[in-house]
């Protein structure tokens, strides 16, 4: 990783660490860096079941395109009724009665791998396009970022379950863009780890509490298996314990920031600003983290 | 008439299983012989769609009459297109109770 391109993922076991904050405050610190050398940067919400950030960068809609899976459709006069399909199928999407016979496709558990279609001897199934969600594109409303700055979402529609495939889809959306940031769901799971599976950087964000610590420790293996350079940001870093930075000492987890519970930072999100265009301190921490993800230096002393 | 009833034990005592889709066995009973057996649910530990699978367990045995706790919605579904009855119990009622209201 280079000042040539970056794929950062900002992740976390637990829901409400703070990954937004840090994915939307990053951008902000090393947007001006990236735009005075010629670069764009895009930040991608990858959150696909709850989408957030463009609550942050404010920004209207401007473009979306329809994301979704091919799912199988019975031609029941060429079906035998042999039950291949419902066999093959990893999710119990086909259900087969052979009694009756009945056969019946549900859509709703379908995860578009095609397994079915390719096993069906008779040729009796034909795929449809199913509509899970949109990849959106918005125009920011502060004009001095439109030229260098893009936010992208992935937005699965309310009620469907397989947040993967809009997920997936939205990351190749953007797979020609240099120098990107996503900003991946909480948890360990297939969405966070296709979220971070062609990141170069990883940033965990935790909290230090006993929740935060768990769910940080289930994130970390993650990121281990997939053999991902990673480093974490403790925030509300002077509540909780010790047992976080304990943890990331053993385990030889770079700390790269602690963002303090510091009621300027929360007068700011509460009128909805960005952290670092306000506290210039901030700023400064953000950009020294940046500089260790991209050069590997030391980022700047804990606060 | 066959019925399937979700339950917890392989024994005449046992009591209804909460879950349609992941309990640990179907009581199988036909009115027309007075015939009961139970046999082991093959989707209790389906990663996905146990509650599909359930229903297309029992659907083989050719029940009319399915009954359990509660139904996932996507068995609930397929149960509905099967032509077979879904109905509700409450959690914990006995394997006789049931019985004994489907022999009349």
């Amino acid at each position: 990783m280079t000042h040539q391109g970056f794929r950062i993922a900002v992740a976390s076991g637990k829901g409400g660490t703070g990954k937004t904050t840090v994915s939307v405050n990053l951008l902000y610190a090393i947007k001006d860096e990236l735009k005075d050398k010629g670069h764009k940067i895009t930040l991608v919400d990858c959150d696909v079941e709850e989408p957030n950030v463009v609550i942050f960068t404010g920004g209207e809609f401007e473009l979306g395109k329809k994301s979704g899976i091919l799912v199988p459709e019975i031609i029941e006069d060429k079906c035998i009724y042999c039950g291949v399909c419902a066999r093959v199928c990893n999710y119990n999407a086909i259900v087969f009665v052979k009694k009756i016979p009945k056969i019946m496709v549900m859509e709703d558990l379908c995860h578009g791998c095609g397994a079915c279609t390719r096993f069906c001897a008779p040729r009796a199934i034909k795929e449809k396009f199913k509509h899970l969600g949109d990849i959106n594109y918005y125009k920011l409303q502060d004009y001095k970022l439109q030229d260098n700055v893009q936010v992208v979402e992935g937005r699965l529609n309310v009620g469907d379950t397989v947040p993967t495939p809009v997920l997936r889809d939205t990351k190749g959306e953007v797979a020609h863009e240099p120098f990107v940031i996503y900003d991946a769901p909480p948890g360990t799971s297939c969405s966070m780890v296709e979220t971070i599976e062609d990141a170069d950087y990883v940033v965990l964000v935790s909290e230090p509490t006993p929740f935060g610590l768990n769910d940080l420790k289930l994130a970390y293996e993650v990121v281990r298996e997939m053999d991902k350079r990673a480093g974490l940001i403790i925030n509300r870093s002077d509540l909780g314990t010790e047992n976080t930075r304990e943890f990331a000492a053993e385990v030889g987890l770079p700390l790269l920031m602690e963002i303090p519970f510091d009621r300027r930072i929360a007068e700011v999100y509460s009128r909805g600003g960005i952290v670092v265009e306000e506290l210039p301190d901030y700023k400064e921490k953000f950009r020294r983290v940046y500089e260790y993800i991209v050069h590997g230096q030391k980022a700047g002393a804990p606060s | 008439m066959v019925a399937a009833i979700a339950v917890k034990d392989q024994s005449d005592n046992t009591r209804m299983d909460p879950r349609f889709g992941r309990c640990s066995f179907f009581a199988i009973y036909n009115s027309d012989n007075d015939y009961l057996q139970f046999v082991t649910n093959p989707a209790q530990a389906e990663q996905h769609g146990a509650g599909t699978q359930a229903a297309q367990f029992v659907a083989e045995y050719g029940v009319d009459k399915v009954f359990a706790h509660e139904f996932g919605p996507q068995a609930h579904e397929v149960l509905v297109k099967l032509g077979i009855e879904a109905i509700k119990k409450d959690e914990g009622s006995a394997l006789a109770e049931i019985l004994a209201e489907l022999r009349g």
